[in-house]
Parts: C-alpha cells; structure tokens; sequence
C-alpha cells in the first residue's frame, strides 16, 4: 500500500468519526431535550396551537341587472381579556378616546368582569378605529373578524331582501329563503404559536379552506322597485289611506319586477292593517302582497266577463236588460246596485262602464260549477308557489255553500277575496296568450323551463284585453289613461269588511287598479291596492289607484326603453 | 475503498443539504402563498366595500336627490 493510500484512508477515518461523532452528539442532545428539557427553556418554548376560523363571505343578492341589494364584508369586534389587564385606568382611558365611549364606563365593565377571559367592548369598529387599536400594544385586547351585512339600497325592497341575524344566518324574506344557497362554508387552520403568541407554523395538513357562499340574482329590478315604491308611498299619504300594495310583473315571463308594501298608521282610525313585526324592523315586517288577501271588487269582472264570453252566455254586442232608474233585482230577489244606471247595455259596455247588473244577468246564466271552474282557472284559490313563506291561497266559498247570492256577488269580485299576487298572475292571461304563467322572483334563464296554464283561448283573451284598452278611454279608467302608452286596465272599489265579521263600512274602502301596457304587445302588468284611503280626498280604484298605476307604467317603460304608442309621438312631432 | 467511503460521505451530506434547502423552500413558498392569500382576500374585502360605495353612490334614491340638487343649484345660479 502507496503513503498516499494510507494518508487517503486516515482521512477518510477521521471524517467518518467526525461526522458520526457530531451526528451522535446531534442526536444525544435531542433526546435529552427531548426528555427532560431545563426549566428555562421549557418555559421559553411552549408550543400551543391555536384553531382559527376563516370567514366564509356570505353570497350577495342582486337584482336583474346585477345591482347589489345585500352583500357581506369583513368587520372587526374589539374584545379583551380582562383577566391580563395590569393598568384599568389607563386602558380605558386610550380605549375611550378611540372607541369614543366615556372611560369610566369602560373601566367599570373591565372591573365588573375581572375574571372573564372574553369581553366584547364594541361589536363593530370603523377602519379608523382599527388602525388605532393596532397601535396599542396591550396584550389583553383583541380583534376578531366578523361578517357584516350591507344593503346599499337601504329600505328599498326590504321586506322582500329580508335581514341576517347575529350569526350572519337570514331571518326574513331572500336572506331567509335562499340561506343555505347563501351561505358558505367557513375555512379554519391551526397555528403553532411560541411562547410569544407569535405564529411559527401553520400545518398545511390542518388547513381547511374556506368556501364562500354563492350569489343570487333576483328578478326585482331596483330602478322599478324604487319608482313603485315612490308613486306609492305618495299616493298613500296624499290620501292618507292605512296603507298601498304594488307589483309590477313582466307577463312574458312570469318574472316579479317590482314588489311594495306600505303601512301607514294614523292616529283615531279603528281597525288599521297593523304588523307588529315591521315595529322590530321593517325588513322582519310580512309581505301583505303574498300573506293578506282583499276583496278585489271590479277588477275580478275581466275574469269572470272572459270566460263567460268564452262559454257563450253573452256575445260582445248583446243588449242586456241592464236596469235604467234605480237597481236591479236578481231572480231570487236580490238587490244589485251600480254606480251609474245607463239602460239596457251591451255586454261589451258592462266590462267598460263596470255594470254590476250586467255581471250578475249573465252570471245566472252561468251554473254554479262554471263560475267556480272560471275562478279556478286563473289560480285563485290556489298558492302561486313564488317561493316566499305565508303565502295564503286567498278565501272562495265551498261549492257547499255556494249559493245564487254568491254567484252574483263573485261576478262582482264581492265574496271572494285574493291576494294581490293571484290577481297580477291571473291578468298576466289577458297580456299573453290566455295561459296564465308561474310567477318567479328568481331571475330565469334560458335554460328554465316556463311552466304556464291554459285560463282562455287566445282569442278571448286578446278580446278582453281590447275591451279593457276601452275601460281607459270610456270607462272607469278614464283618468288612469297614460298618454305615452295604451294601456288596458280595470279599476275596482270595494268596501272595507269589518274584522268582526258583522259585515262591511258603509264609508271605507279598498281601491285597486290593475292594467297591463302596452296593449299591443304587453311588456308590463301593474297592480296596485290602496287599503283605506279617506273618503274625503278620494276612494275610488281608477282615482286613487289608477293614478299611480299609471305613473308607475310610464316611468318603467320609459326605463325599459319601451316606445311610446304611435299617436303619442305623431302628436310630440307636431 | 477509501475514496468510495469519502464520496458516500460527501454526497450523503449533500443530499442532507439539499434536503434541508428543499424543506427551507417549501417552508418560504408556503409562507409566500399565505401572504399572497391574505393580499388577495385583504383586496376582495377592499372590492366588496368599493362596490358597496358605489352601489350606495348610484342608488336610484341618491341619484334623484343628487339631480334634484344639481338642478337646484343651477336655477340659483
């Protein structure tokens, strides 16, 4: 063996000592902190893991146009541990000035609690108010993440968007309807923290990640929604009614545009719509256009008029022995009044001057189980299913109890009551096709499938829908006429039952108007119901609730860029 | 022999090495991701509250007000 070769092999001995004698050493050293770590170091390196939550952001809720009605965002809550605090006074005092709240009062929370571990001192701070709270370095305070709802449209549709609770859950109306669609999932994580508190690791194995909940896209359009709601809300005071309902629905679609509900309580009135939950918060108030059903009067006389016309029991230009002085007395004796006596009318005449004699002659024509199939047929009586808890299906006498009195007065649109929703989806019929379309305040989409029932033929609902384009310029609606847009429409005034059920005010009312526009190709169908309004001012539909029915059609259309009728530009031209 | 034994050492440190490097690596390339997610959420949360702004700014309510206003003003003038 070369020198070289022993020197090479001497080398490599010493190597390997080293590097198993520093390994050894290496490894000696870990066992033994391992097993029996010195005090100090104990202390100085406790190890504690701590679970943190990751917000998951609750969906948004926006409107047909992608509007934002309701959108979460991350806030802070300040909270302290008590228990670490080492100066009161000088705590509260900094916290004071920042949380802008009297220091006394924050050092007597401290002081009342000095054993909790956990108190919050404001459950929601402004981004000023964090960076300030930033600064301190009191190891006692701290910040944790919350969610906080924000409706940008404020009281804009907010019975229908609903609230949040606490926990970021819905409580009412959207929120509460699509919650689980609403909300995510949240994420969490542990951290390994040194002594110090500090984060050291965070364990990708231990990690969670959050899923932020989905958006939902509603069919209300603001724009809509807040001219509904301000021609409503005005109408309302400047008849200083007890309270107004208004949708507005697209026929083609079936799609919800705009939806209001008012109260308006008045000092000496009885028997006031009241919801003592709009007293906790409007947005928690019930939606009266889904829950409470009314006596629609005249505007029920279109359904029963089209089907009637459908059967044959009266043609269009048929003369009815409509009264000339005084009422009209049925076959079993009964009283019919109207509010003008024209003579013997047309039945097209009886639709337009809103003749309740007329309605009642050809209704005893009708049998008992025709009348009841007419009033099936546009979904009264049945659920519209548009997917917003409390809906009432409305009130229709039994065909037990069914009688000739109740055959006349549901000619009437007496007798019966619907919700506002039943009547909008009903008269969608007269602005399509006949078929009565499924209501949604979803938007659809293309992919949807539309699901509609057949009410009228086609050409009866094409004919009624004409006749009601008449009750605008000759009839009931004269002053409800637009000048921009043909409208088609029908008013109806009815009188206020007594909630006792001892029969009906001989001097209050619930006036309603509901017309579709334009009559050509109708883009909109708008129902409004003033409940109550005071006499002496007004109380008839077409001068109460037409007005605003009116208002609403124009201004909407004009925003949907809907141009106005032929004439009307032939006469701004001039 | 002996120059295996010393080659053996040698790269069995330097994989030691480079396995402690890799290890370094993942341990900065995870704490980058974090930060970055923190960015990316910090700015999703600063978007959200701009789009509430704006959704507040372009309210229709606001809107008519600040038309009302705007024409207000400019009749006074």
């Amino acid at each position: 063996m070369s020198n070289s070769n022993v020197r090479t092999i001497r080398v490599a001995i010493l190597l390997a000592v080293l590097v198993t004698g520093l390994m050894g050493a290496s490894i000696y050293k870990i066992v033994s902190l391992k097993l029996s770590p010195p005090a100090q170091l104990l202390a100085a390196t406790v190890t504690v893991n701590s679970t943190s939550r990751q917000l998951a952001i609750r969906g948004r809720i926006l409107d047909r146009k992608g509007r934002i009605l309701a959108a979460s965002r991350t806030g802070f809550k300040l909270f302290i541990d008590p228990s670490i605090v080492e100066d009161f006074e000088m705590i509260s005092f900094e916290l004071g000035e920042i949380l802008s709240m009297p220091p006394a009062e924050i050092e007597q929370i401290l002081r009342m609690k000095q054993n909790s571990r956990y108190v919050v001192l404001s459950s929601l701070l402004s981004k000023e108010q964090v960076l300030a709270i930033n600064t301190l370095s009191y190891r006692c305070l701290g910040l944790e993440e919350r969610l906080v709802r924000e409706y940008p449209h404020g009281d804009i549709g907010g019975a229908l968007i609903g609230l949040v609770g606490t926990e970021h859950t819905g409580l009412a109306g959207f929120e509460n309807k699509y919650n689980n669609k609403l909300t995510g999932e949240s994420g969490k994580f542990v951290r390994s923290r040194d002594s110090k508190r500090n984060t050291v690791w965070i364990s990708p194995d231990d990690f969670t990640p959050k899923s932020d909940g989905d958006d939902v896209q509603l069919s209300i359009d603001v724009v809509i929604q807040e001219i509904a709601s301000t021609c409503l809300l005005a109408e309302v005071k400047r008849c200083n009614a007890g309270g107004g309902r208004i949708i507005v629905a697209d026929p083609e679609t079936g799609e919800i545009l705009a939806m209001a509900d008012i109260l308006n309580p008045r000092e000496g009135w009885s028997q006031q719509p009241e919801d003592p939950n709009r007293i906790i918060d409007p947005r928690l108030g019930r939606n009266r256009c889904i829950t409470d059903p009314y006596e629609p009067g005249s505007t029920f006389k279109p359904f029963i008029w089209s089907v009637a016309t459908e059967l044959g029991k009266a043609k269009v230009d048929e003369i009815l022995p409509t009264p000339t002085n005084g009422p009209y007395k049925t076959k079993s004796n009964r009283t019919i009044r109207d509010a003008y006596y024209y003579g013997p009318s047309t039945w097209e005449k009886v639709l337009i001057k809103s003749m309740n004699s007329g309605m009642a002659i050809v209704s005893q024509r009708m049998s008992y189980v025709q009348l009841q199939d007419a009033v099936k047929r546009f979904g009264f009586g049945q659920l519209t299913h548009i997917g917003l808890g409390g809906e009432s299906r409305g009130i229709i006498t039994s065909p037990a109890n069914w009688d000739e009195y109740t055959q006349t007065s549901v000619s009437m649109g007496h007798e019966i009551a619907v919700t506002p929703l039943q009547m909008v989806q009903g008269f969608c019929a007269f602005a399509r096709n006949g078929t009565v379309p499924q209501l949604q305040l979803k938007l659809s989409t293309d992919e949807d499938v539309m699901f509609v029932r057949k009410a009228i033929t086609p050409e009866i609902a094409a004919l009624t829908r004409k006749i009601m384009g008449k009750v605008m310029t000759e009839g009931t609606g004269m002053r409800s006429q637009s000048e921009q847009y043909k409208l088609f429409g029908k008013s109806g005034t009815a009188q206020l039952p007594r909630a006792d059920g001892s029969g009906y005010f001989d001097d209050r009312y619930i006036a309603s108007f509901i017309a579709g526009a334009p009559i050509d190709n109708p883009k909109l169908v708008v129902l409004c119901v003033i409940d109550d309004p005071d006499k002496s001012i007004g109380h008839y539909g077409g001068t109460v609730a037409g007005p605003v029915v009116r208002d609403v059609i124009e201004q909407s259309l004009n925003y949907l860029r809907v141009p106005p009728s032929i004439d009307y530009l032939a006469n701004a031209s001039r | 022999m002996a120059r295996k034994l010393i080659l053996t050492i040698l790269v069995l440190s330097f994989a030691m090495l480079e396995l402690l490097a890799v290890r370094q690596e993942q341990i900065n390339t995870v704490h980058a991701m974090t930060q970055l997610h923190r960015k990316i959420d910090a700015s999703n949360e600063e978007l959200i509250a701009i789009q509430i702004q704006i959704e507040i700014a372009c309210s229709p309510s606001a809107l008519s007000t600040n038309v009302a206003l705007a024409k207000s003003t400019n009749e006074q003038q």
